[in-house]
């Protein structure tokens, strides 16, 4: 059996990632009948906790950093290395470039943190940048949390946004990406995503 | 008494080696002699570091791997070296810490074969060049030192439920940093009595404060 295709999605909030990879995971099954599983980083235990300490308990950035290494650990030996080899697609919400962005303050920094991850990180098949102005950004993330009562997170501000955009310039000039401009149509970014994968899929059969 | 950087001792050892009542025993001390002191322990030490540790010590998570808990362990260190450690040491205190880096080495490094040099450089980033001036060692044999804790222990917590062997590799652990760097390890015999080993520890930080604070040694 072959083993699975790790795709990750990355961006700033407000991206519409979780949104694509539900259409994802769709396309996946009535297209090319391959299963898949989306996982995030952090998971959802960890996002909430982290959301926890940092109003309340002033965690330090590198505090942060270790936690996401234990989290992304777990999840990477239990969860998507096991189902990559059982031929299941893992499409992954955010992965270490997003340490780099939002925790890493130096390009020294940056490098340590790379490092460590790299120690267990699988290498994705392909990596999707969602990229949109942080003004459309800051819009979706406030009718996000209106809508599903989601607070807003520590860098879901306008100034922060500008910063993480500049950061994800700098962290993924030296990575394989695709950049996708989020600002079209669900529809339009689906086809796109849709179409980087076909060379994929045309390498499985 | 007051100093321009403070003084970073730390109690290392296996199970049952006493470091906890030897803490105790020479902030005791220090304070007698009218030195600011802060006393703390790892893991644990910030609020953050004491939930990670009721984390790495549930013996309900007897599944949590090595690698994780190495991380789980630096990350209550980060929080504790930037929140407690680095502050206390900037204001001239003198800081007591039960374990620090070195039980990750010990522990992780020796005890679940993870390598030495892989917990230093998992660490570097948490210690952020808070290298203690002194690491006192109490040295009891695990078999002693399993004894005593067992004794005086009404729960067994993750720790507590490991093998011998692995308590072995800890202590092995534990020499081979003390004999790599003499400068900065004190070894001291923890068979003896409490009282016994508080004095060899008080006679030996005594004299490194000494020596700091440029006091003629007899």
């Amino acid at each position: 059996m072959e083993n699975g295709k790790l795709i990750v999605f990355e961006g700033i909030s407000g991206t519409g990632k979780e949104t694509q990879a539900k259409l994802l995971q769709k396309t996946l099954k009535t297209l090319y009948r391959a299963d898949s599983h989306i996982v995030y980083h952090p998971t959802p235990a960890l996002k909430t906790l982290l959301q926890v300490w940092r109003k309340d308990r002033h965690i330090d950035a590198t505090t942060e950093v270790y936690l996401l290494l234990a989290d992304r650990y777990d999840r990477v030996t239990k969860e998507i290395i096991p189902l990559l080899s059982k031929g299941i697609w893992v499409i992954s919400l955010r992965n270490y470039v997003s340490a780099l962005v939002y925790q890493g303050k130096t390009e020294e920094n940056r490098k340590w943190i790379a490092r460590e991850f790299f120690v267990f990180e699988p290498k994705p098949d392909i990596l999707f940048y969602f990229h949109i102005s942080p003004q459309d950004a800051l819009l979706r993330i406030r009718k996000r949390s209106r809508e599903t009562g989601e607070p807003l997170g520590k860098f879901e501000t306008l100034d922060l946004l500008i910063k993480k955009i500049q950061a994800y310039k700098t962290v993924l000039a030296d990575l394989p990406h695709i950049s996708v401009d989020a600002s079209q149509s669900v529809e339009s970014i689906e086809k796109i995503i849709r179409s980087n994968l076909f060379p994929l899929e045309s390498q499985r059969t | 008494m007051r100093m321009k950087r403070g003084f970073f001792v730390v109690f290392e050892g296996g199970e049952g080696a006493g470091k906890s009542i030897q803490v105790e025993i020479l902030a005791s001390h220090l304070r007698e002699e009218d030195y600011a002191v802060t006393v703390t322990r790892e893991p644990g030490g910030t609020r953050i570091g004491e939930q990670i540790r009721a984390i790495t010590h549930n013996s309900e998570n007897v599944d949590l791997d090595s690698v994780a808990e190495a991380y789980l362990m630096a990350a209550s260190r980060a929080q504790h070296v930037r929140e407690l450690i680095e502050p206390a040491l900037v204001a001239g205190k003198v800081v007591v810490c039960d374990r620090f880096v070195d039980s990750s080495i010990a522990y992780q490094g020796y005890g679940r074969k993870l390598g030495e040099d892989t917990i230093r450089n998992v660490n570097e980033l948490a210690v952020n060049g808070a290298i203690p001036d002194m690491t006192i060692v109490l040295d009891v044999p695990p078999s002693l030192g399993l004894d005593r804790r067992g004794r005086g222990m009404k729960m067994k917590d993750r720790l507590d439920l490991q093998q011998k062997d692995f308590y072995d590799r800890v202590y092995q652990g534990y020499v081979t940093l003390a004999k790599n760097d003499p400068g900065r390890y004190v070894i001291i015999d923890s068979s003896k009595s409490i009282e016994d080993v508080a004095v060899s520890v008080w006679k030996v930080v005594k004299k490194a404060l000494d020596i700091r604070n440029g006091k003629k040694i007899a």
